[in-house]
């Protein structure tokens, strides 16, 4: 019988464990969505290999940090390639931390049906999705994720009233996930 | 005039873009604290949020960037344990070993236990394909089910589709799904039906178009327990509430 491919939770119960090997599986197989992920935020390929390169790092020290029932590896690993993009365009140190308010709180877990539809969406599918967007709600939300400007930034940039923005980023997300249970949805019938 | 709650949840999709000033931030946790409504709806769009990365062009990292990553973690002594990652905090040098042998054990149960649900599809489809061809896909996404704690039940192709085979995997929380392979062909008009049944009782499981070639997963939106029996139909479109064409995979639900 052939050995077949560690999946992602696998992988990071290595890691958590200090198996290195693990490690470098895991960044085989994420490196090219990481290192996109940073260049798109930063611009400039110095900063965003330092980027993918402290991300990485971090995943083995974080390792123990790692929560399965709030995101999947991959999630977790493009949260801290994001965060440090953005920290980088930010000039911040440090981030704040959010408060452990998941700690004994009823957050809902992610549900194992989304979570499977995420498995298996393509770049195409969310590219098309985002493209659904009204103009003014997609770039509000990339504005905002990929160059890390703040809701203020975003009115005085596009001179709207900061509630316009607001209601662009909730509204927008909230049509895109509708807009991606129909992409998952469509090909589920074809 | 608006309540403080709307004021505050209008910053909801700023929060999980990561668009909010520091003070900002902390005013909308605080918020959070109390709120169970944000809390779920913030769940519901990071995971939209989560997924925004998919959406960049791919481009490859430099290859000594892999390079530089691993002489960094080497000159960091890869070999440290780190005890924060071990359940207690216990010293990791005595239980490592213990945890890995586990993980071993673990990974072996797995292999058998897919090895016993491919020689059963075996033994019940004389005509499935080559033992190299079902080293694909379709057993790589079996034992991704059964790695998962998913109830996994065999189907075996019946007289009209013999190539068939395919599984019903049934995680513990939400939809179950079906991992199939070698389905024929059907008319354009004509799709594959899912039914479970309950003594003799079909109910509607969902409807699947297969691609012709490979593994397929197909999502479906009604859960299996509680049904005794998993069954496929070819139907003529459009399906209605009870079976009328031929049977083309059948399992008997653990």
């Amino acid at each position: 019988m052939v050995s077949d491919p560690r999946s992602d939770e696998e992988l990071l119960a290595s890691i958590q464990m200090k198996d290195v090997r693990a490690l470098e599986e895991f960044y085989d197989r994420h490196r090219v969505l990481a290192y996109s992920l940073a260049l798109r935020s930063l611009g400039s390929t110095g900063d965003a290999e330092e980027v993918v390169q402290e991300s990485f790092l971090n995943v083995w020290r974080a390792s123990a940090t790692y929560r399965p029932e709030r995101s999947s590896p991959r999630s977790w690993l493009m949260s801290i390639v994001h965060h440090r993009a953005i920290d980088k365009l930010r000039g911040r140190q440090s981030r704040i931390q959010p408060v452990a308010w998941e700690e004994g709180m009823d957050v809902p877990d992610a549900s194992d049906v989304w979570r499977d539809v995420s498995d298996r969406l393509t770049g195409e599918d969310v590219r098309h999705a985002l493209a659904q967007l009204p103009p003014e709600q997609r770039e509000t939300i990339e504005l905002a994720y990929f160059k890390g400007y703040t809701q203020s930034q975003i009115a005085q940039l596009m001179e709207v009233p900061l509630g316009t923005v607001k209601g662009r980023m909730r509204i927008g997300l909230h049509r895109l996930k509708a807009a991606l249970e129909n992409a998952q949805a469509e090909l589920a019938l074809e | 005039v608006n309540n403080p709650h709307d004021d505050l949840s209008d910053m909801l999709g700023a929060y999980v873009l990561d668009a909010l000033s520091p003070e900002e931030q902390a005013t909308f946790e605080e918020h959070l604290q109390e709120c169970a409504a944000c809390r779920a709806e913030v769940a519901e769009l990071q995971q939209v949020v989560d997924i925004l990365p998919l959406a960049v062009e791919p481009v490859p990292p430099p290859a000594a960037l892999r390079d530089r990553i691993f002489a960094a973690l080497e000159a960091e002594g890869v070999a440290q344990p780190d005890l924060q990652a071990m359940p207690g905090g216990a010293p990791a040098r005595s239980r490592r070993p213990a945890v890995r042998s586990m993980l071993r054990v673990r990974e072996v149960w797995f292999a058998a236990a897919a090895a016993v649900i491919i020689l059963g599809l075996v033994a019940w489809n004389v005509a499935l394909q080559t033992a190299s061809n079902q080293q694909s896909a379709y057993q790589r996404d079996v034992v991704a089910a059964l790695a998962s704690g998913a109830r996994v039940t065999p189907m075996s192709g019946t007289k009209s589709a013999p190539g068939a085979s395919a599984s019903l995997v049934q995680p513990h929380r939400g939809a179950p799904y079906l991992i199939v392979e070698g389905l024929p062909t059907l008319p354009a008009n004509h799709l594959f039906a899912v039914w479970f049944l309950h003594g003799s009782s079909p109910d509607p499981a969902g409807v699947f178009n297969y691609s012709g070639s490979g593994a397929q997963i197909v999502h479906l939106p009604v859960s299996s327990l509680g049904y005794s029996v998993s069954a496929v139909t070819d139907e003529a479109r459009p399906s209605g509430r009870q079976p009328k064409g031929p049977i083309v995979l059948l399992g008997k639900i653990a």
